[in-house]
């Protein structure tokens, strides 16, 4: 067993993938500008750039769906390469500590727990894995049965929701 | 209950880049299901000292798992050895780039808030046509690069982003 301090499981997400087939285009760029100009967040993102083109896996808050369907909808350059899975989150392990290990072990107890596993990423601290959101729980006992977790901690499900808004500091400069 | 909270920042900050030269990138291609053979095999890489700088995967179209680790060379080429003790053949699902750049970084509430992706995508400017990958995870954010091109990705992103002190 290795040791790990803590678990997180987001609130639902809604994950997106937008596909280019040129590795040159301006996809990421105008997708994230999108999203920053509607000020949708992005908790989760992986893009990988491969001669064929790039691959993309993002997740932004469930509620924000019907939002992105209408930004994308209205971008002919995204439309067509976007697709969308509702009912996913993040079960976040940390700290990785960067070990294989924690890596390996936690992977094989996600498929043997016959969980879907969309993507995983690893941070700073942190590894990440996107998940079936209704199974945040099941896959959080299966880490629980491979590592040891700190006494006195318990997986943290996410208890409250961000809304995020812009507004200029009074008498500021920014 | 509603709280609202308030964080003022005139220019995003970060805590400072950090880049790594010198790296391996292996991708294998696995069975979404994870077949008994894939799952001794991610068994043997749990063994020993093996440390990673980064690792992440997508599920893709064809219902594979493309697992990407970027790790220092000797060590990647120790595992897939190690792997292909249980796989023969998973040679024919592996591709390696060496040598590949990481430029790493992390900022107050980056996971939380919205625009760092877009910022971070405006800093590099025609710059981001050199990605390999970036991946944007809890306040993290690192971008890999072909040789020699995360220095002046590194100037382009601290002009950008400030660096407290």
């Amino acid at each position: 067993m290795v040791s790990i301090n803590g678990l997180k499981m987001s609130e639902e997400l809604c994950l997106v993938r937008l596909r280019a087939a040129s590795r040159g285009s301006s996809l990421m760029p105008a997708f994230c500008n999108l999203l920053a100009g509607s000020q949708v967040n992005i908790p989760f993102l992986s893009a990988e750039y491969q001669a064929g083109g790039i691959q993309t896996i993002c997740c932004v808050d469930a509620a924000h769906q019907p939002l992105l369907e209408k930004l994308l909808n209205a971008a002919p350059m995204l439309q067509e390469r976007v697709e969308y899975t509702a009912g996913v989150g993040l079960l976040t392990l940390f700290p990785h500590q960067s070990r294989l290990k924690l890596f390996g072990l936690s992977l094989r107890a996600l498929a043997q727990a016959d969980l879907r596993i969309f993507a995983t990423a690893s941070s700073v601290g942190a590894l990440t894995y996107v998940l079936d959101y209704a199974r945040l729980d099941q896959a959080a006992a299966a880490i629980k049965a491979c590592c040891k977790l700190s006494r006195n901690h318990a997986p943290i499900s996410a208890e409250f929701a961000i809304a995020q808004g812009t507004r200029r500091r009074p008498g500021g400069k920014g | 209950m509603e709280t609202i909270v308030m964080y003022w920042e005139p220019q995003i900050k970060t805590y400072g880049f950090q880049v790594v030269k010198n790296l391996a990138l292996y991708q294998y291609r696995m069975p979404a299901d994870l077949p008994a053979e894939w799952m001794r095999a991610i068994q043997q890489i749990e063994d020993g000292p093996n440390r990673f700088h980064l690792v992440y995967t997508q599920l893709s179209e064809s219902f594979e798992i493309n697992l990407r680790l970027i790790c220092e060379p000797e060590q990647g080429a120790c595992l897939t050895r190690r792997i292909a003790t249980e796989i023969p053949a998973a040679g024919d699902r592996l591709q390696v780039t060496v040598p590949v750049e990481l430029i790493f970084f992390q900022g107050p509430h980056f996971g939380d808030r919205f625009g760092i992706a877009d910022f971070t995508y405006k800093a590099l400017k025609e710059k981001a046509d050199l990605l390999l990958a970036a991946v944007f995870a809890c306040h993290s954010i690192y971008l890999m690069l072909p040789e020699g091109a995360a220095d002046e990705t590194r100037t382009r992103l601290a002009a950008a982003f400030r660096i407290p002190g």
